[in-house]
């Protein structure tokens, strides 16, 4: 449900005169609206549709927060060799200026 | 749903608004509207002080154990990666003070951070819906390409068009068009 309200979100503030984005947005709406009906069914806590799709957009959040940190940690990999590595000397790019 | 709640929402909204801005145009000359309006988001996210209810709550408690490891950590990748040896230029300042904050962020983050409970279960279901979600829209865009009719051959360019592709091109290849 977060990735449809994004990509849904992303589409309609990148519009322009050549994208098509009336069906993607159609189809993604639609599937929005079946999942929070069966979060609302399964869940007896959530009252209304609204709140269905608030706990999801939460879950979601969450659950794609939780990853960052060991995102970070590969970055901090990429970003430790970066840091120390040392490439051959290329005359076509000498900085003597 | 609460004011509170509301406003937590419309700085989302307007995160991803800006962000969605930021990939318009061509690459050296993004939407000038994508800093404002992440900026607004994130003051909005910031300064809201009324009064927020739950799913809202959980996730604003969470964030403010995210966020200071996560903007410390982030800022030093930035100096890092500017100080970083590219055509061996090594910039000594950024790249130290970039280390010193990335394991700054590391005790951040032991000190403050805290895992949901079930983080396991919640992890796996969101990106596999994220996989799911992404896999559709591709398929989608794809049917939607492959039913549009062809177009007539296009029009010559305007001489508009052609000082903006040759500006495209001049900063491509690194000449002053000027």
């Amino acid at each position: 449900m977060l990735a449809n309200f994004s990509l849904i979100i992303f589409q309609l503030s990148s519009i322009h005169p050549y994208s098509k984005p009336t069906i993607p947005i159609v189809v993604q709406s639609i599937l929005i609206l079946i999942s929070a009906f069966t979060v609302n069914s399964l869940n007896d806590d959530l009252e209304t549709i609204a709140d269905a799709i608030r706990f999801s957009l939460v879950e979601g959040l969450l659950g794609i927060l939780v990853i960052v940190p060991f995102l970070y940690i590969l970055t901090i990999y990429f970003l430790f060799r970066a840091s120390f590595r040392k490439r051959p000397f290329d005359d076509l790019l000498d900085s003597s200026e | 749903m609460i004011l509170g709640s509301m406003l937590f929402w419309l700085a989302f909204f307007l995160l991803v608004v800006g962000f969605s801005f930021g990939r318009m145009g061509p690459s050296f000359s993004r939407s000038q509207f994508s800093l404002p309006i992440i900026l607004i988001g994130t003051l909005l996210f910031v300064l809201n002080n009324y009064p927020i209810e739950n799913p809202e709550a959980d996730l604003l408690n969470f964030l403010h154990s995210f966020a200071p490891w996560f903007f410390v950590c982030s800022l030093g990748f930035y100096l890092v990666l500017r100080g970083s040896p590219i055509y061996w230029r090594v910039r000594y300042p950024e790249l130290t003070i970039g280390w010193i904050l990335i394991s700054l962020s590391f005790y951040l983050y032991l000190k403050h951070y805290e895992l949901p409970e079930n983080f396991l279960l919640m992890t796996i279901f969101s990106v596999l819906g994220a996989i799911v979600s992404l896999f559709l829209f591709i398929l989608l865009v794809r049917f939607v390409e492959n039913n549009i009719p062809l177009e007539n051959p296009a029009p010559e360019l305007t001489d508009e068009e052609k000082d903006f592709v040759t500006r495209i091109i001049s900063i491509n290849i690194g000449v002053d068009d000027k």
